[in-house]
């Protein structure tokens, strides 16, 4: 009887064991960083300069209130989009990116258009607007300190609204119409200061869009950004970076934050590591696994075959 | 041997590498016309072809014109 | 009938979005935002069609024994779980919306040439409670606390430090020597921002939504080694491509040379985005073809089948 080829053996391979070596790849990293820097890709650095250029406004440092006669609060439009699965690629980013907008003072308007999001996004909220993320003092953080922020004063969550690309589109004709004039907390738009001759999203300094999927920044290009030519950043999940990959190229997207390794670099712009950096480490361990899996995978076939051609057998 | 189709981009990596020939985007539907050749589904198809080729027409005009450095088309035109 | 009504719809409203492009008059977008708002509340309601239509499906497998039938009973106990739970039970009774504020005895004068003595807000509240008198925030002990405050008027706001209770907040205009008691335990909501309905989402369905995405790794990784094969010269190519894509685009690559994530990038902004392109433009031109085959009533796929 024929002595089975080792490529033969190997085929039938428990599958099992390559979850192990996974398992270990993205556990140990975890507990053993390997600390190497997370290099921003040139979208990553054109997202975070469109974020850097916004004004940013000199406030009363006992009323918090812009000073008469300064530079206007920059006002910008934040869209969460995303669910519990998606938030370690775009989670860090917009922690990241809140800070940095929170440095410059800048006013935020929140809402979502994904069911799921609602209870994450109030979560957010409490833990990066309610309160200051970097105080001064912040171990491992040099750049300047942010300050807790008031809901309808510095802040505006408009909530959940569903309709995809239909009510996207309304975000860009009529903002005030399609959360029927309210805030998430019943609030009325028009007893918010901040809220002052903020209808549509043309009337924006910048959107941000923390898109984990459809509906997502894919829409917001489609059915508003190129039409109102809005200045949209986008961050989105490793599988969506090529798919919005050729809207920055040509300038329809001014910053493009790609999945886990690009929040990991604008976190590095920002000067505060957070899980997207402890992440990177995770990619580094993961990816180099997967490629070993290729490459022995294939090695394995094309000896078989050989063996195959060799022995005569189809 | 193993076919596979979709028009879901983010799966293409995966049919391609793993199945021996692999439909992408409308090739699907182009595979479903040319099978059955259902009139509607051919219909569809030389449609989508029409509409191709005026795309096609218009990025070549486009192009030349923004070589020469025309990039509004009215003043160009009614001087 | 019951075909004709909807394809025409269809064709009025295709007809009319495709119309709003160029027609310039407010009224028309006007008109549109109206038609817009209606495709919200359609949008909306498909949820409770979808709940109902869950219930039509998932019923009758459970009363037949079908196999599987106990998921099923799954599916419907966390589905009227999670409806229940968001409900706002709490607006059925009267809970408290301000905290107990009682003023005391007035503190004694002060001794001449000294200052006067600020207003002093005593307060007791559960442990689990965090008070804000004014801009001084702290915790409370059960016990009663003392924050002495400026005179004017101070915000009180007590709130418990988990999500899903009520805020209580009040405010109280006070004058030098003035004292007042704050009292309040802020009640538990229900709802969307309810205790129940946030302590379901997060410690249920989070971890589950997150695994399932998980998992993904491991089958990928499993995939990588049986599945992933350089069977001809495109997959070849593509399996090269990934390969300097994952290590451009992890931190590891650069550390061992700047060409991998360079060409990384270079993969993506040249042969990635040309042929993505080309790939989106066909897309398009095909969603073209079938928008006009619903607006000009040719198209009947979406009516379903009789």
């Amino acid at each position: 009887m024929a002595r089975e080829h080792w490529s033969e053996r190997l085929q039938r391979f428990d599958r099992r064991w390559i979850f192990l070596v996974m398992a270990v790849a993205v556990v140990v990293p975890l507990y053993f960083p390997l600390g190497l820097p997370a290099r921003p890709d040139p979208m990553t650095k054109a997202a975070y300069n469109a974020v850097e250029a916004l004004p940013t406004c000199q406030l009363d440092p006992v009323t918090h209130r812009p000073v008469p006669g300064s530079p206007r609060c920059a006002r910008v439009f934040i869209s969460i989009d995303l669910d519990p699965a998606s938030t370690p690629e775009v989670e860090p980013f917009y922690r990241a990116v809140v800070l940095h907008l929170k440095r410059k003072h800048a006013q935020l308007v929140i809402a979502t258009t994904w069911y799921q999001a609602p209870p994450l996004v109030e979560r957010y909220l409490r833990e990066t607007l309610d309160v200051a993320i970097a105080p001064a003092g912040t171990d491992g953080y040099a750049g300047a300190p942010d300050r807790a922020y008031e809901r309808n004063v510095d802040y505006v969550n408009l909530g959940f609204r569903d309709g995809k690309g239909a009510i996207i589109q309304q975000f860009g004709t009529d903002l005030r119409s399609a959360f029927d004039g309210r805030a998430d907390d019943g609030t009325p738009l028009d007893r918010i200061p901040m809220m002052q001759g903020l209808n549509k999203l043309k009337d924006f300094d910048l959107i941000v869009l923390v898109s984990a999927g459809s509906p997502g920044a894919k829409e917001y290009v489609q059915f508003v950004g190129t039409r109102e030519k809005l200045p949209m950043v986008a961050a989105c999940t490793a599988v969506s970076t090529t798919d919005l990959a050729p809207y920055f190229q040509t300038g329809q997207l001014v910053g493009l934050v790609g999945g886990m390794a690009g929040s990991a670099g604008y976190e590095n712009l920002v000067g505060k590591p957070g899980a997207g950096t402890a992440g990177a480490d995770v990619l580094n361990i993961a990816n180099l696994v997967v490629i070993a899996a290729i490459i022995f995978g294939n090695v394995v076939f094309f000896a078989g075959r050989a063996h195959r051609r060799r022995g005569g057998r189809s | 041997m193993q076919i596979a189709g979709t028009a879901e981009l983010t799966q293409l990596p995966f049919f391609i590498t793993a199945c021996d020939y692999t439909l992408i985007g409308e090739e699907l539907y182009a595979a479903s016309a040319y099978l059955t050749k259902e009139p509607t589904l051919l219909a569809n198809l030389k449609a989508a072809d029409a509409f191709k080729i005026a795309a096609m027409l218009f990025i070549v005009i486009g192009v030349t014109l923004a070589t020469m450095g025309v990039f509004h088309l009215g003043p160009a035109v009614f001087k | 009938m019951k075909k004709t009504v909807p394809l025409v719809i269809g064709m009025l409203f295709g007809a009319f979005a495709l119309a709003e492009f160029y027609i310039p008059h407010h009224q028309v977008g006007a008109l549109s935002n109206e038609f817009r708002s209606w495709a919200a509340i359609l949008a909306s309601s498909a949820f409770i069609i979808g709940g109902i239509n869950i219930l039509q499906v998932t019923w009758p497998k459970i009363r037949r024994r079908e196999p599987d039938w106990g998921y099923k009973v799954v599916l419907l106990a966390g589905a009227a779980v999670m409806l229940l739970a968001g409900l706002p039970w709490h607006k059925l009774g009267d809970a408290p919306t301000h905290p107990t504020v009682t003023f005391g005895p007035r503190l004694p004068a002060p001794a001449p040439g000294e200052p006067p003595a600020a207003p002093a807000v005593f307060v007791k509240v559960p442990a689990d409670v965090t008070y804000q008198i004014g801009a001084t925030v702290g915790a409370g002990t059960g016990r009663l606390e003392v924050v002495r405050v400026a005179p004017g008027e101070v915000t009180i706001k007590l709130s418990r430090r988990v999500p899903g209770y009520a805020t209580l907040e009040t405010k109280a205009t006070l004058i030098e020597r003035d004292t007042i008691t704050v009292e309040g335990d802020p009640p538990m909501m229900w709802g969307r921002d309810g205790r129940v309905f946030v302590w379901i989402y997060e410690h249920v369905f989070g971890p589950a939504n997150a695994t399932l995405f998980a998992l993904l790794a491991f089958f990928v990784a499993s995939a990588a080694f049986r599945a992933f094969r350089a069977r001809n010269t495109e997959a070849a190519l593509l399996l090269g491509a990934a390969i300097f894509m994952m290590l451009g685009r992890a931190p590891l690559g650069g550390a061992i040379s700047d060409v991998f994530p360079d060409f990384a990038q270079w993969l993506l902004d040249v042969p990635s985005n040309g042929g993505r392109r080309a790939i989106m433009m066909g897309a398009a031109i095909g969603a073209i073809a079938t928008g006009l085959r619903v607006i000009l009533g040719l198209e009947r796929s979406h009516l379903g089948n009789d």
